[in-house]
């Protein structure tokens, strides 16, 4: 592709402008998407071979983008990645914390309320809105990070200072704006960049890295207008919004403009941006703000994972138990829960906010994005990936191609779906398909049909001579054959003749406007917590938090001092923590519900223990009288 | 806590798993007021402490030192109160009967551990359990969990 002319360039500006997303951010949030080179020049460049210590490649200082994409050449499993934080030395590390510190102070006495970087609380912590299994298998995700790699405690804090210090008297924000022209669509693809994901040190997340890639996608139909005067800005109309997230892929990413859940801010022209909120140190994006629950999956517990949803399917509908199957993928214990804080309280950048944008263009020709196939920062190999850096926005970290770059409509589930204007079209095709393959059926039947009358008339002639048996058994195996072909035929134009009134119902809704329920294609969505269920006292957030590790005090307390006693003093502790909780919580009734539930299943099992074989025979005997009273009826009826 | 039926309108639609329901839970009450009787007669309505061998169909083993006809009796009482509330699809009867079983199980499974199993009162209280579960009964009973 020839590089772009400066007039193509401007048409692409203008259109990226057109509809930039507005993102905004919550308070106590430090790093803010940032120019690409800028970050490069700050970082050196190291190769990770399999079995040997990382090797610098371009020391800091004297990286650039020529450097960072020339190719190379190793073996599998080797990974190039930047590394953007030094370790601080003890004086910078207390001057942070001295800075810090003085800053908390002089807000809380309100002498600096505008400094966006602080002021954060955590909200009801993600422990206290979640049960004890899931608790339990946090305190062991904790205990991991000790032993698999992850980004150093005190990077969080360089990267603050080195962010800082970049921004110190050229504070700008950058995105990255692509541009896709698919299916009759126009992707605008937003991505940005930040150089620092703090969501583990600074917001009680799952974790931290170096760099860290966001995109929004706004899909817009275009216009054939005539008018050459028109700005092709002008002729586009947003139809679509789809932004990356945590858990989600496909139908669930995206929202339809009119959805009232796409906020949106009115620039100075009064042309509408979609509202991005932006989860806090994750940079995560949401359509509402608010406070949500995402859960982490860890690799080896995944069969876990699969046996817990399959069994809660089960559960509700197979047994018909209480419950609810759309829940089923969101809550596992064996998933590890954490908050995601998209609060928006904080810096708001785009239309309207606080700061401006500052866009620059993005596609396969700019050489940081595709001749660089290696990762945006440390690579802490941590076998679960949280805590190592992501690739750009053209590679996963395996170094292939991310399906939202070279398969934007796809990514977001919109590669089925024609653009508004071209859907009418799209129907017109169907309809003279469905037509003919009627007219074809047709005929097959008017053939057939004559075929099986001819057949039987034959038959019928037959009948009666014995010579001719042979014959007829022939015939009347061909016309059984040509009989099944029919009623074949037959359905299928049936089903072609519903076909067609959908069509024609949906053509209809189309011309009077109506283009269907904007969010009837999606399957699971985010929703923020709501007031009432974060609605907790602060004793019952304390004892979330702290009942899993009273509990292991407990059980050493018991065990040194009295042995014979554990198993009935463990019960006991449990059973009051819970008992304590759950009245704090209002949820006495789920919780007594949900032990009964317990004992009941155990007294199966018991059950089904003891009572194992004559539990088989009278199962037996159970099916056995029921095939006779089945087919007894059928005799009688 | 007086039984209020919540709807009056005699056409109302009572799932059958409710009819089944209140079925268990009056054969549970008829169970408990047999054996109230039988230790009444036999052992007298005190609550004074006894070395007896319990038969299997008791269903509240936890009891054991404190058995006494008039205990008996008075759950039995209390299992058929909460059968007829179910029946009257009173709102407060769901919970009622979740906790009565819950009490009945885990005294079942105290029982079986101290090798006194009470196997048929573990039946039943499953039995319950299920369909008091049951998604039916939970929004018949419309109680918000």
């Amino acid at each position: 592709m020839d590089p772009m002319e400066p007039e193509d360039a401007k048409t692409n500006l203008a259109l990226l402008r057109r509809f930039e997303p507005v993102v905004r951010y919550t308070r106590g949030e430090r790093f803010f998407p940032i120019n690409v080179e800028r970050y490069i020049a700050e970082c050196s460049l190291w190769v990770q071979r399999q079995d040997q210590p990382a090797e610098m490649l371009v020391a800091q200082g004297e990286l650039t983008v020529d450097k960072l994409v020339q190719p190379h050449q190793d073996g599998f499993g080797t990974v190039y990645f930047l590394k953007f934080i030094e370790p601080l030395d003890i004086r910078d590390l207390a001057r942070y914390s001295f800075d810090q510190a003085v800053s908390s102070i002089r807000q809380a006495l309100r002498l600096e309320q505008n400094n966006q970087e602080y002021g954060f609380h955590a909200g009801v912590g993600r422990l206290a809105r979640v049960g004890y299994g899931s608790r339990f298998v946090d305190a062991l995700f904790s205990l991991t990070l000790m032993l698999r790699g992850r980004v150093p405690g005190d990077t969080a804090i360089a990267a603050g200072l080195i962010y800082r210090s970049m921004q110190a008297g050229n504070e700008r924000y950058f995105y990255y704006g692509r541009i896709v022209r698919e299916n009759g669509w126009v992707v605008l693809q937003y991505w940005y960049f930040y150089p620092f994901n703090n969501w583990r040190s600074g917001f009680f997340g799952a974790n931290d890295h170096e760099g860290d890639w966001e995109m929004v996608c706004v899909y817009c139909s275009e216009s054939d207008s005539n008018d050459p005067f028109m700005p092709p800005e002008e002729r586009l109309t947003p139809q679509w919004v789809a932004y990356a997230s945590h858990d989600f892929s496909g139908d669930d990413l995206r929202r339809r403009w009119d959805d009232a859940e796409v906020e949106k801010a009115l620039d100075a022209r009064g042309n509408p941006h979609p509202v991005v909120y932006a989860g806090a140190g994750s940079h995560a994006s949401y359509f509402s703000r608010g406070e949500y629950l995402a859960e982490l999956e860890l690799p080896f517990l995944m069969p876990l994972v699969r046996l817990v949803d399959k069994l809660q399917v089960w559960w509700v509908q197979v047994l018909r138990q209480a419950g609810n199957t759309a829940e089923v993928s969101k809550f596992n214990i064996f998933r590890i829960p954490f908050v995601d804080y998209a609060r928006g309280d904080g810096l708001s950048i785009g239309s309207g906010g606080n700061k401006e944008w500052k866009p620059e263009h993005l596609d396969e020709n700019v050489p940081w994005a595709s001749g660089y196939r290696g990762l945006w920062g440390l690579y802490a190999k941590d076998p679960i990936s949280g805590e190592n850096a992501p690739a750009g926005p053209v590679y996963n970290r395996d170094g292939s191609v991310r399906r939202s770059w070279y398969d934007p409509l796809g990514w977001a589930g919109l590669d089925k779906l024609p653009p508004p204007d071209e859907i009418l079209n799209v129907l017109g095709r169907k309809r003279v398909e469905i037509l003919s393959a009627q007219s074809s059926l047709r005929k097959e039947i008017e053939e057939k049909s004559a075929k099986l009358v001819g057949l039987g008339v034959e038959a019928v002639a037959m009948q009666g001579l014995p010579h001719l048996e042979q014959a007829h058994r022939g015939l009347v195996e061909q016309m059984g054959a040509t009989s099944e072909e029919l009623e074949g035929l037959r359905r299928e134009l049936t089903l072609e003749d519903a076909r067609l009134g959908a069509l024609t119902q949906y053509e209809n809704r189309l011309q009077a406007g109506d283009l269907g329920p904007p969010r009837a294609h999606i399957h699971r969505a985010h929703q923020p917590s709501t007031e009432s269920g974060r609605a907790l006292a602060g004793v019952a957030e304390f004892i979330a938090a702290t009942s899993i590790g009273v509990l292991m005090f407990g059980i050493v307390l018991l065990t040194i001092f009295a042995r014979p006693y554990l198993l009935i003093g463990l019960a006991a502790m449990i059973g009051l923590l819970i008992f304590i909780e759950a009245g704090f919580r209002r949820q006495l009734n789920q919780l007594i519900n949900s032990l009964t539930v317990g004992l009941a299943i155990v007294s199966a099992l018991v059950l089904l223990f003891e009572f194992f074989w004559q539990i088989v025979v009278v199962a037996v005997l159970a099916a056995g009288a029921f095939i006779i009273w089945e087919n007894l009826r059928e005799i009688a009826g | 806590m007086g039984i209020r039926r919540r709807v009056k309108n005699p056409t109302i639609q009572r799932p059958r798993s409710v009819a089944i329901l209140v079925i268990l839970q009056v054969l549970q009450g008829i169970g408990l007021l047999a054996y109230s009787l039988y230790m009444g007669e036999m052992y007298g309505w005190g609550f004074e402490k006894r070395e007896v061998q319990l038969p299997h169909f008791a269903p509240f083993e936890v009891f054991e030192v404190l058995s006494s006809g008039l205990l008996y009796l008075v759950l039995a009482i209390i299992t058929l109160y909460i059968a007829l509330a179910l029946w009257l699809l009173s709102s407060w009867a769901w919970i009622a009967a979740m906790t009565l079983q819950g009490f009945s199980l885990l005294a079942a499974l105290v029982g079986y551990l101290r090798h006194h199993p009470n196997y048929i009162s573990m039946l039943l209280g499953i039995l319950l359990v299920f369909y008091l579960n049951q998604q039916e009964v939970q929004s018949a009973f419309r109680r918000k969990l």
